[in-house]
């Protein structure tokens, strides 16, 4: 399973800040991950809409090709805006 | 000092907890960012500002930028206080305070938080309108570009990268260390070093580095503020013999600087000709001055010996050579700090 988290514009167009899902074997990168949440229909495809996203694994930013595994908390957000 | 809060902040309050018990701090700068009016639309405006941000992620983003801070600047002491929830025009959003013995360290290290706060910290802005509508803040356009001036930080999952494969300069970089305390003054407190307005010249000689890219030249400019010293001048050449010459006697003769600081270019390697290029431009060597440094490299690393670097005088430009590696000319630095204000007293004539 894997822990994921969702802030701002995303949070809202998810419904919800956390869900819990399992990770198939075959998605071990962020970008794959974020392909394979895309496909699973809504609200996924349209919160998850565009090329602007951040992602953070296990508290941590990162890019597309960084790795995700089984446990990790991915959180994933629009650009921040803070300060 | 990191701190998130729905609560409002003191900047008074803030900065006097901040410089308690810290007698050798000259110089604090503040920065405070306050909500202000903005026409949303043509016929609305906003009102409010609701933050929200990722508890956990948000205070180790701030730590790693409050970390890379004090080591690159020598700073006394940071703080951060950044304000959650809804906060309406006119009031305070965040307060960044940095002190240092010297102002020009208390300023750069202020807008260097500031500007990473901005583009890594994880919050959040939506606007509330007066129409009771509401819309997510996009990214700040030019807070990237901000940020990445700093070379710093960007991109990465921590504070600062390791050595580069192309960082050659081989002398004193055991790679196991950590290399968070870069750029802090160990040897001596910030209080006892002070260049009061020295003026410096940072020449890095590397065949492999530019100047985004050049980390003991970097870490030498943030102590060298740190201490009080105005850089003047920053340049890279590659290891070339006549290049180095030349360029010493130009900043030496026509700039009139009190010091210049090389670094790379004194191993034993067939490009590294620094020692050569500074004794052929130079009078009056100042072994001790090199002696000190290689005596300190040793305490950390046996390679240290290796450095063939040289000290000498050029008029009344004292000349030191470092190493390359960002360590070692640190440690390197930090032997000599407190010797050169007075090696320069004695060139101009001064006693002890």
């Amino acid at each position: 399973m894997i822990r994921l988290l969702f802030f701002a514009r995303v949070r809202e167009r998810m419904g919800q800040g956390r869900m819990e899902l399992p990770l198939p074997p075959d998605v071990a990168t962020v970008a794959a991950l974020l392909t394979h949440l895309r496909g699973l229909g809504e609200p996924f495809a349209a919160a998850l809409a565009g090329d602007h996203l951040q992602v953070a694994v296990n508290q941590v930013h990162a890019r597309a090709a960084d790795p995700v595994g089984d446990g990790d908390e991915i959180a994933i957000f629009p650009p921040v805006s803070g300060g | 000092m990191i701190r998130i809060q729905e609560a409002d902040f003191s900047l008074q309050e803030e900065t006097e907890a901040l410089l308690a018990d810290r007698p050798g701090v000259g110089g604090t700068v503040c920065f405070v960012g306050t909500v202000r009016e903005w026409v949303a639309t043509s016929d609305s405006r906003v009102v409010a500002l609701e933050l929200e941000h990722y508890p956990g992620m948000t205070e180790s983003e701030l730590a790693k930028i409050e970390t890379a801070a004090l080591a690159r600047f020598g700073v006394e002491a940071l703080a951060v206080v950044h304000r959650v929830g809804r906060l309406a025009l006119g009031e305070n959003i965040v307060l960044v305070i940095a002190a240092a013995a010297h102002r020009a360290a208390a300023f750069d290290a202020c807008r260097f938080v500031i500007d990473h706060l901005k583009v890594r910290a994880t919050f959040w802005k939506r606007e509330i309108l007066d129409t009771g509508e509401s819309r997510w803040v996009d990214a700040c356009p030019g807070c990237e570009a901000a940020a990445s001036r700093w070379e710093d930080l960007r991109g990465e999952g921590h504070t600062h990268a390791p050595p580069s494969p192309h960082d050659h300069d081989h002398d004193h970089a055991p790679p196991h260390h950590p290399p968070a305390a870069h750029g802090t003054i160990r040897a001596h407190g910030p209080g006892k070093v002070d260049w009061n307005g020295l003026r410096v010249g940072i020449l890095t000689l590397s065949d492999s580095r530019d100047l985004s890219r050049d980390k003991s030249g970097d870490a030498l400019e943030g102590l060298t503020r740190a201490v009080g010293g105005i850089l003047v001048q920053r340049g890279i050449l590659p290891d070339d013999e006549a290049a180095i010459r030349e360029t010493l006697i130009l900043w030496a003769d026509e700039l009139r600087l009190d010091l210049i600081l090389t670094t790379g270019g004194t191993g034993p390697g067939p490009r590294d000709l620094t020692p050569e290029a500074t004794r052929a431009v130079c009078v009056k060597e100042m072994p001790g001055l090199s002696e000190l440094i290689r005596r300190e490299g040793l305490n950390h690393v046996r390679s240290a010996v290796l450095t063939r670097g040289v000290a000498a005088l050029r008029g009344t430009t004292l000349v030191v050579n470092l190493p390359g590696s960002t360590r070692g000319a640190t440690q390197s630095f930090d032997a000599v700090a407190d010797l050169i204000p007075h090696v320069l007293r004695m060139v101009h004539g001064g006693g002890h």
